[in-house]
């Protein structure tokens, strides 16, 4: 049998991201196991980044040149920086037989229309945070047969919208890098930071404003008022998100309780201390300015983190919502009571078997989406930290290790690893044995004359005009179903789908511009780019003529909007007028840089002192000395 | 017409005439004398091969006697005479009294153009008729472009570094034509290593002798050559060192020389034991970089694996040999291998005891180290 190819698609597995350190688990795990030939595709690096030499597999970065990049736009760029187009150079290049992309779901826009998408063993592997489940996740579903989510709440209400297939597969946790020291060690620990006689509250998270501090430090505030010894670590980054102090000084805490990790950027050292500003003099290698409080761009260590765990005595994570929220199982690791909310990807860490305790929450619901999210009772996270307080040490000591066992049984790289193998060894391999080209819409297709419902009618125009799996749940069915109830006449929806399917298919094969431009006058063309203006376009009319005196031998093309064509496309040295597109503002690109070759000799942009900055007016006052006529 | 100048005059509605500069007084020691600009800093225009011109040069410019003047910041280039950082009007008065100046594309160029100065310009990043001195007449100016593989990058960092691939003796031979001395180059470049010109220096450490290299030079310490440990020590505490070893050299060896290890390069084979993680935390402890070698392309992707936060590079690829060489071929090499006083310029001559010694090997330990070499051919 054949070694199946299992391609990767999400963040670079370098980068210290939720997604880049669960996608290097298992593909260390996977690689490991010789089964498979692994081959990674890195949001956010290009094809050829030097980055991806050294990695043990094959691997390509899903962004484009930066040349072809400034040529898109915003929502383009986007899509480009999830690999939209990309991801077909590695399909067409690897021939995978299974694809696993692990990412947040809006980052597969488009994906189950490429004509690879339901030939080969196709898996989206996501983290939903919210409910009511995000529409394009729903959307999703009836798409994809290998459709993992990392937290059960989602399951459940996908499976409640009719989705048995969606189950849950967490991202992995390599659980080597976090336990409990031994008392001793723990006690040395606590003392070289000053913390031996303190009672240490830990929250390890990124200022993000879906972390709920203001709840947390409410809580801690009344906790503090019946324990004294209490201090809370934030392990977070200060000048980002929240604003901590300005926050400690409204709510009348003393800063001194409230610790946080600071990390000096020269000797990599670290310190638990209150909060006294960034840019610190580091106590350790003597810098100066080097220490500030933990960030993405300069942070602990994952055995750092590990006894940063090991200084506090609870671990508490209130949060309006969250994906997997893995500081909550790295605490359970250290063998830690965990606190946290008992919402969303929180749900899972909360249960008796998990070892953690659920903190009780108010809804409300985010603005716009209208998402359900959650705030943390205060009152509740004070209640919960005193029951942990007060139960015994051995007790602590049960749960505590019973959370760890639990995280290693549901989390650990070989469970979650175990789990994708027998997943990918049920998948059949795949022959590549068809074009990848894209998969043309049937805007002839005729429906039958007898539906039994208007769903069954929309599902099969859907599925047939637009080659596109719909359901009940969908957002466009939906759509089309309120306008069917409505009233609306089936047979103009029809028309609409059809219109739809001609227009993409028109999209799909708009020839290059290279295949508008003669094949025999190469070496030998010049663009002129104007976009738009009556005035504009028919001025330059009259530089034409020159403009082929002075380049005899060149073929001159007109690139302009339709509706301008008019003002010029009658003048006979034009060799073409074809029809202005943004993609055409890029210089280097048509003219050639580098390795690639360009298009034309020459290309000019008239409207550059006129329209993209109005800089020839000067007041109508400046003169010059050519002679122009 | 797509030259810069032309440009602006457009936009300015006006034409074309002369900068006018005040030369500030600098005083210069030789009457006769040529000057370069070296621009170290704007990657895509630094000349690597400067000293190689200014070897073929030697004998003409004793004879003549002509000095070599650097203007600018940056590592002196070997065969210069003198080296002014001074500002750029003083740099224009000792342009003023120069008999050539060489250098990339820029305002050196321009402003010797603007005096008459001949030049010899060299095209990294741009075609010359973009940025070509004009302020003179044609005939006083060579401007000298590589055979580009396309088109130029247009940027200040070039990937392909195109400008080193103007040959040196095309070089010299422009600069012999405008100061018109009736001589010729009797030099062929072959190939130019991608690595030639970053200076290497590796010492086999059996036994101690001083040498003298630039300051804050790195030498590359051949521990897998050959290893006596207190001469590999005399060395690490002379010299700023990144040891190369095909043994795992116990932390506590390294103890008292980490202020002077830059890094640590290790051969790993798959049969050893896993290298504890505790290792290379001692390293990374001690700022030591560490990174790990593989000579089986075969066994990269497992020790990657293995090693995952270590980086972990494939040793001296093989590299295709140089087809059609003569036999008197010659090279320079950007490495030197020294071991007991003497000095190789390759592991292959290291291997044959060839010191002192710059003919081409035709074996597969020389081709590996090809990326080094400058090969050329004389008559």
């Amino acid at each position: 049998m054949k070694k199946k190819t299992v391609l990767f698609h999400s963040n670079f597995c370098r980068a210290f991201t939720g997604f880049g350190k669960h996608k290097r688990n298992i593909m260390r795990y996977l690689y490991g196991t010789g089964k498979y030939n692994i081959v990674e595709l890195a949001n956010g690096l290009h094809w050829n980044d030097a980055q991806t030499q050294n990695v043990p597999w094959e691997c390509k970065g899903s962004l484009p040149d930066p040349a072809k990049l400034q040529t898109l736009n915003a929502e383009q760029q986007r899509a480009e920086g999830y690999g939209a187009s990309l991801v077909d150079e590695a399909i067409k290049e690897f021939k995978p037989d299974f694809y696993i992309g692990i990412e947040d779901i809006w980052a597969f826009n488009g994906f189950d229309k490429k004509p690879w998408w339901d030939k080969i063993n196709s898996m989206i592997w996501t983290t939903l945070d919210s409910l009511p489940i995000l529409q394009s996740a729903i959307d999703f579903a009836p798409k994809v047969k290998h459709y993992y989510v990392w937290a059960s709440f989602a399951e459940r209400a996908m499976k409640e919208l009719g989705y048995d297939h969606v189950k849950t597969l967490r991202g992995s946790l390599d659980t080597s890098h976090f336990y409990r020291f031994s008392d001793d060690q723990r006690a040395k620990l606590r003392e070289a930071h000053n913390l031996s006689n303190q009672y240490i509250i830990g929250y390890v998270f990124r200022n993000q404003l879906r972390k709920s501090v203001p709840n947390l430090l409410d809580g801690f505030k009344d906790f503090k008022s019946k324990v004294p010894q209490a201090k809370l670590l934030l392990h977070t980054h200060w000048s980002e998100g929240w604003d901590i102090p300005r926050m400690i000084e409204e709510k009348g805490i003393n800063s001194s309780d409230i610790l946080t990790t600071y990390v000096c950027n020269k000797c990599k050292g670290y310190s638990v201390r209150a909060y006294t500003g960034q840019e610190q003099n580091c106590n350790f290698c003597g810098s100066e300015k080097s220490q500030s409080t933990t960030n993405t761009s300069t942070g602990v260590t994952e055995s750092q983190l590990n006894e940063i765990y090991n200084l506090m005595d609870v671990y508490c994570h209130p949060f309006t919502s969250g994906g997997q929220e893995i500081p909550i199982q790295e605490a359970k690791l250290t063998e830690l009571i965990t606190l946290a909310t008992d919402y969303s990807c929180g749900e899972d860490n909360v249960t008796k078997e998990s070892g953690g305790i659920p903190l009780a929450w108010h809804e409300y619901r985010e603005p716009g989406t209208q998402f359900i999210k959650a705030s943390t009772d205060s009152r509740d996270i004070t209640e919960k930290l005193l029951h942990v307080y007060n139960m015994t040490e051995e007790a602590r000591r049960f749960q505590g290790q019973k959370s760890r066992q639990w995280v290693i049984d549901n989390f650990s790289v070989e469970v979650i690893g175990r789990r994708l193998e027998e997943i990918i060894d049920n998948a059949p391999e795949v022959d590549y044995d068809y074009e990848l080209k894209p998969v043309l819409l049937n805007s002839d297709y005729e429906p039958k004359s007898n539906y039994s419902s208007k769903e069954e009618f929309l599902i099969d125009i859907y599925k047939n005009i637009l080659n596109d799996n719909v359901d009940r749940n969908t957002q466009g069915f939906k759509h089309w179903m309120n306008h069917l109830n409505a009233g609306a006449d089936p047979k103009g929806i029809l028309k609409h789908f059809k219109e739809i399917a001609s227009q993409q298919n028109a999209q799909q094969n708009a020839p290059d511009l290279a295949d508008l431009l003669d094949s025999d006058d190469k070496g030998r063309r010049i663009a002129v780019v104007l976009p738009e203006g009556e005035t504009d376009v028919f001025l330059v009319n009259a530089l034409i003529s020159n403009l082929k005196k002075q380049y005899k031998r060149y073929n001159i093309y007109f690139f302009t909007k339709s509706e301008y064509f008019e003002y010029i496309d009658d003048h006979p040295n034009i060799h073409k007028c074809l029809p202005y597109s943004p993609l055409l503002e890029n210089v280097l690109s048509l003219e050639g840089i580098g390795s690639n070759e360009g298009l034309f000799e020459m290309v000019f942009y008239p409207n550059t002192t006129t329209q993209k900055s109005a800089a020839y007016i000067h007041n109508g006052l400046n003169t010059h000395q050519f002679s122009l006529k | 017409m797509s030259h810069l100048i032309e440009e602006y005059a457009k936009n300015l509605g006006v034409k074309i005439s002369r900068p006018i500069i005040n030369d500030h007084f600098f005083p210069t020691v030789a009457d006769k004398y040529i000057t370069i600009g070296s621009e170290e800093h704007k990657p895509a225009k630094h000349y690597k091969h400067y000293n190689i011109v200014l070897t073929l040069l030697k004998p003409v410019l004793q004879a003549n006697d002509i000095k070599v003047v650097q203007l600018g910041a940056g590592k002196p280039i070997e065969g210069v005479h003198n080296i002014f950082n001074i500002s750029f009007k003083q740099k224009c008065f000792v342009l003023s009294n120069s008999l050539l100046h060489l250098g990339c594309d820029g305002v050196l160029s321009h402003a010797a153009s603007a005096k008459n100065i001949p030049t010899v310009n060299l095209f990294g990043n741009t075609f010359p008729s973009t940025n070509r001195p004009l302020f003179s007449a044609n005939k006083l100016n060579i401007n000298l472009a590589p055979e580009w593989d396309n088109k130029p990058c247009f940027n200040v960092q070039d990937p392909k570094s195109e400008i080193n691939k103007i040959k040196a003796e095309d070089v010299a031979g422009a600069i012999l034509k405008l100061l018109k001395v009736d001589s010729s180059i009797n030099f062929t470049t072959k190939h130019v290593g991608a690595n030639f010109g970053q200076i290497a220096v590796e010492v086999v450490p059996t036994s101690f002798s001083p040498i003298s290299v630039a300051e804050g030079q790195i030498l590359f310490l051949r521990v897998d050559y050959g290893y006596d440990e207190a001469t590999f020590l005399q060395y690490a505490k002379n010299h700023k060192v990144t040891i190369i070893s095909d043994k795992l050299i116990q932390p506590h060896g390294l103890k008292d020389i980490s202020g002077n290890v830059t890094g640590l390069f290790i051969f790993v084979d798959p049969s050893w034991e896993t290298i504890d993680e505790s290792y290379f935390k001692i390293l990374k402890n001690w700022n030591i970089p560490c990174t790990l070698l593989v000579k089986d392309k075969s066994q990269l992707g497992q020790i990657r694996n293995k090693y995952f936060d270590t980086p972990v590079r494939l040793y001296n690829p093989e590299r295709p040999k140089v087809q059609g060489l003569k036999e008197n071929a010659q090279f320079f090499s950007s490495k030197r291998l020294l071991e007991g006083g003497k000095e190789y310029l390759s592991y292959a001559h290291w291997k044959k005891g060839l010191d002192s010694n710059n003919k081409v090997l035709d074996s597969v330990d020389y081709w590996k180290e090809l990326d080094h070499f400058y090969i050329y051919e004389q008559n």
